[in-house]
């Protein structure tokens, strides 16, 4: 008897396999606000398999105990369920363990290797490990040559899995994308790498392709047809928050561009995969970027990007520091914390509908949310009472408050032809009674199942920065990137990019 | 059925107004237009409708709850009962709004209340097919006993997609009667919340075999073991085990192809394997009061050298634990917390996973041939004799 009988027909979640999570960088902010508060929702949630295992790796020296008393913390103050459930912590934490070491040093990794082979015999976790890297890319390197030569990786075709997870940024540029990759490949199989984008372990991202290729009303319309263009906005309202190091070297385009616009514009403008699977939905995302029209010269560059800084301004009624003055930061920085681009998707479905793409920090709003413009109508029937009626726009917000409008124009009661827009508002709250996992829950179970449909690969990692990196370079001979006051909606050349071809940013 | 908080205190839409019959749609419109902060506008989203019918008038008000409860997702919900049988013929209705997620100030529902009386009950199906939302599927929640020909049922189910039971309510002798109704349903499918309240006993029993190196000792099962918290007068009623029991059993059976030898008491069976391998079952009552009656204690399944456990926390019923012993595999424990199994949450988690469910289908029939030398079926009611007047 080789299959389970007693999983026949049974209507059950997806449970991985027994296996040992391994965190390096355990003390770190990213573990502590949401590995382990997402592992234990897990626990919570009955997701995990039996005998799972944490390995928290980190330069301090700590035991076991500590480790588990400073996580129950943790998920105490982050986990989306309060408070902490005595009897599933428990009962999680007995498989929580800490191995102290540097990402540098071999008998760290002797440790490492000491500690998760007696977990495959104590706790049955039959060597299968997923490697979560949550340290800076400097020290991807390091870690990924130590793991092999250490004997903890096995490939991807062996009976017991290993799979490393990898946070963004994924290079700075192209060529050191490139060589992240390659040392990536150099340890891993593509297979077993999972590159972690949280937006795409976001409910309305993943209910966007539902929306698209499980009805079959959006799909006809879902083109240069009747598509006149296409507005993405990724907007914070929040500053760089003390990171003003890190952003130095990201800037908003690195930061956010190259990654979550970018996905969640190739999942917004993919044709439909042959299979809902990893390969033919990846297959499909990358046909996109890589159909994004080159913006190289300085001359396109100057015209089809619009670069910003936040300024002093106010937000909340409170008075918040210009960029410049967060700390770590330059006074004479050139770095962009807000960036709008015109980009054409060069294909048969695409071609001539401009994607108006922003993102920036300290802006007016917290809003992701992809907006489709449609045509006008082609006749003004209503113009004598109505004048110019307003074209219908269909907006998929991806957070906060997730969900889908449709505004379209209705006729004022009365005897007169007056005419208004209206909107029909779907909101996932109101519609569906509990509360989603966070995605770092779905992503943590996606990446233990094996399935990497919702991770980069690296052909779309690639293809990104094959499109940023020559702006990049130009934006080095272009002015200094336009200031904007802390709480708009950036800068005034960003509005005239959008007027200069008769459009305006949607109001958000 | 118990009740499970209440909507009496909290907002005004949330309390029940009566409406006549013909003002139920405008009525529940022109709530939700000042259902918002401040009086405004609430977008009504309808994703389904759920008829709650209640087989026996005392359920009404618990069933009435339990639908504000689990309609958090954009529902009508219709809830049923005939009562007073003498009376003059009347319906009397009431609306309501309900919370979004159940503590909210902010409506996700609408719920109707209708109570017939006399021989209105025979109107029911003419009204609920009215206050039916167009193009939303419909769902039938039967509070209560298996219906026994009953007219209103054959009416109410044919509307729905998925019809809901709750097999805890019912007596051993209703399971045959029940997957009679399972195979003649080619329009509706049945759910149940007993089978419901298996789901986390059946996924950690099936974890154990999940393992490659485990499915041999399935195949050497010796001893399924099944402790239950019996009625405490369990010894002189004719159901000697709970149908949550049954069903169970029934799935075991069904999943791992076995069939019934005999039974050797009221509690325990001889089943045999299709090697002609014998495997005993043994149903086990243990008094723990912190469990409803019928409930699962623990699941043991006993192999040559193998041991799986089942079972809940000593200390907190929620908490089942699940633990195991095999020569040179390590199996360590783990623990789950189950909800509390309260109808509206039950009610809602059936509603998320809403499709036709044939494993149940199977199980139903197999406990139902496994129970009959036990708790024979009673005769339909068009098959009793008639009584004397």
């Amino acid at each position: 008897m080789s299959k389970n009988p007693l999983r026949e027909g049974l209507v059950t979640e997806r449970i991985p396999a027994p296996c040992t999570v391994v965190i390096f960088g355990a003390s770190g902010d990213l573990t502590k606000r949401k590995l382990l508060p997402a592992l234990y929702n897990l626990a919570v949630s009955r997701l995990l398999p039996p005998g799972a295992s944490v390995v928290g790796y980190a330069r301090r020296e700590k035991s076991d105990t500590q480790f588990r008393e400073e996580q129950k913390a943790n998920v105490a103050q982050f986990s989306r369920r309060k408070p902490v459930d005595e009897a599933i912590w428990n009962d999680f934490a007995q498989g929580l363990f800490y191995v102290a070491g540097t990402f540098e040093d071999p008998k760290g990794y002797a440790k490492l290797k000491e500690t998760l082979d007696r977990l495959d015999r104590e706790r049955g976790t039959r060597g299968n490990r997923l490697y979560y890297l949550s340290v800076p890319p400097s020290e991807f390197g390091v870690i990924l040559e130590r793991l092999r030569e250490a004997g903890l990786v096995s490939g991807p075709d062996a009976a017991n899995f290993s799979r490393v997870v990898i946070e963004k940024p994924f290079g700075s540029d192209l060529s050191t994308g490139e060589a992240l990759n390659h040392k990536l490949l150099s340890v891993f199989d593509e297979r077993q790498v999972f590159r972690i984008d949280h937006y795409l372990g976001k409910e309305t991202v993943q209910n966007l392709l539902v929306f698209r290729f499980g009805n079959s009303i959006f799909e006809p319309i879902w083109s240069r047809e009747h598509v006149d263009h296409v507005q993405i906005t990724v907007s914070e309202d929040i500053g760089v928050e003390g990171r003003g190091k890190f952003y130095e070297e990201a800037g908003t385009t690195r930061d956010v561009v190259q990654n979550h616009l970018l996905q969640i514009m190739s999942v917004m403008a993919m044709e439909a995969p042959v299979a809902f699977d990893a390969d033919s939905v990846r297959n499909e995302k990358v046909k996109v970027v890589r159909a994004l029209r080159p913006i190289v010269t300085r001359e396109d560059v100057a015209k089809h990007t619009v670069r910003g800084q936040y300024d002093a301004g106010t937000f909340n009624g409170q008075a918040v520091p210009g960029y410049r003055q967060e700390p770590d930061v330059p006074s004479d920085s050139r770095t962009e914390t807000y960036v709008a681009i015109r980009a054409h998707v060069d294909s048969w479905r695409w071609g001539g509908v401009p994607f108006y793409m922003r993102a920036g920090k300290r802006l007016n709003k917290r809003i992701t949310e992809i907006s489709l413009h449609f045509k006008k109508v082609p006749h003004a029937l209503f113009a004598a009472t109505a004048g110019e009626v307003e074209p219908d726009v269909l907006s998929i917000r991806i957070q906060p408050d997730e969900g889908i409008s449709l505004r379209f124009m209705s006729k004022v009661p009365g005897p007169t032809q007056t005419l208004r827009p209206v909107t029909m508002d779907f909101r996932y709250a109101g519609s569906f009674g509990e509360t989603g996992p966070e995605a770092y829950e779905r992503l943590l179970l996606e990446a233990m199942l094996g399935d990497a449909t919702l991770f980069a690969r690296n052909d779309e990692v690639r293809a990104a920065w094959e499109w940023i990196t020559p702006m990049h370079e130009a934006w080095k001979e272009l002015p200094a990137p336009r200031e904007y006051a802390a709480g708009s909606w950036g800068p005034q050349e960003s509005d005239d990019m959008l007027h200069a071809d008769g459009r305006h940013w949607r109001r958000l | 059925m118990t009740a499970e908080g209440s909507t009496s205190s909290g907002p005004a839409w949330a309390s029940r107004r009566a409406t006549p019959i013909d003002r139920i749609d405008g009525d529940l419109r022109a709530l939700w237009a000042k259902a918002g902060p401040g009086g405004a506008a609430v977008t009504r989203t309808q994703t389904m409708t759920v008829i709650a019918v209640c087989e026996t008038p005392a359920y009404f008000e618990a069933a009435a709850q339990a639908v504000g409860i689990a309609g958090t997702v954009g529902a009508r919900t219709i809830v049923v009962a005939a009562d007073e049988p003498q009376a003059a013929a009347s319906i009397t209705t009431e609306i309501a709004l309900h919370p979004r997620d159940g503590k909210t100030d902010v409506p996700g529902g609408e719920s109707v209340f209708l109570r017939a009386h006399g021989k209105a009950r025979a109107f029911i199906p003419d009204t609920v097919g009215k206050l039916l939302t167009p193009d939303v599927p419909v769902y039938v929640w039967w509070v209560g006993d298996l219906p026994d020909d009953d007219s209103l049922f054959d009416h109410l189910a044919p509307l729905a997609k998925l019809t809901i039971f709750d097999t805890a309510e019912m007596d051993l002798r209703d399971l045959a009667p029940l997957d009679r109704l399972a195979k003649g349903a080619d329009r509706f499918a049945l759910a149940d919340f007993g089978w419901q309240r298996l789901r986390t006993w059946q996924e950690l029993t099936a974890r154990f075999f999940d393992d490659p190196r485990a499915g041999d000792e399935l195949a050497a099962l010796d001893e399924i073991k099944l402790t239950f918290h019996p009625r405490r007068d369990h010894k002189r009623t004719s159901d000697p085990f709970s149908n949550q029991v049954a069903l169970f059993a029934g799935w075991l059976v069904y999943a791992l192809g076995l069939r019934l030898g005999e039974w050797t008491s009221d509690l325990s069976a001889t089943l045999l394997r299709a090697d002609g391998g014998k495997v005993r079952l043994v149903l086990e009552p243990v008094d723990r009061n912190d469990v409803p009656i019928g409930a699962l204690i623990a699941v043991d399944l006993r192999g040559k050298d193998a041991h799986c456990h089942v079972g809940r926390d000593d200390a907190d019923a929620l908490v089942i634990c699940w633990s195991g012993e095999r020569p040179g595999m390590p199996i360590p424990a783990q623990c789950v917390r189950i909800h509390p199994p309260v109808p509206g949450r039950m009610l809602g988690h059936v509603l998320e996973h809403a499709i036709a469910d044939t494993l149940f289908e199977h199980s139903l029939e197999t406990a139902a041939a496994l129970v009959a030398p036990v708790a024979p079926a009673a005769p339909r009611k068009s098959e009793r004799p008639e009584e004397p007047k």
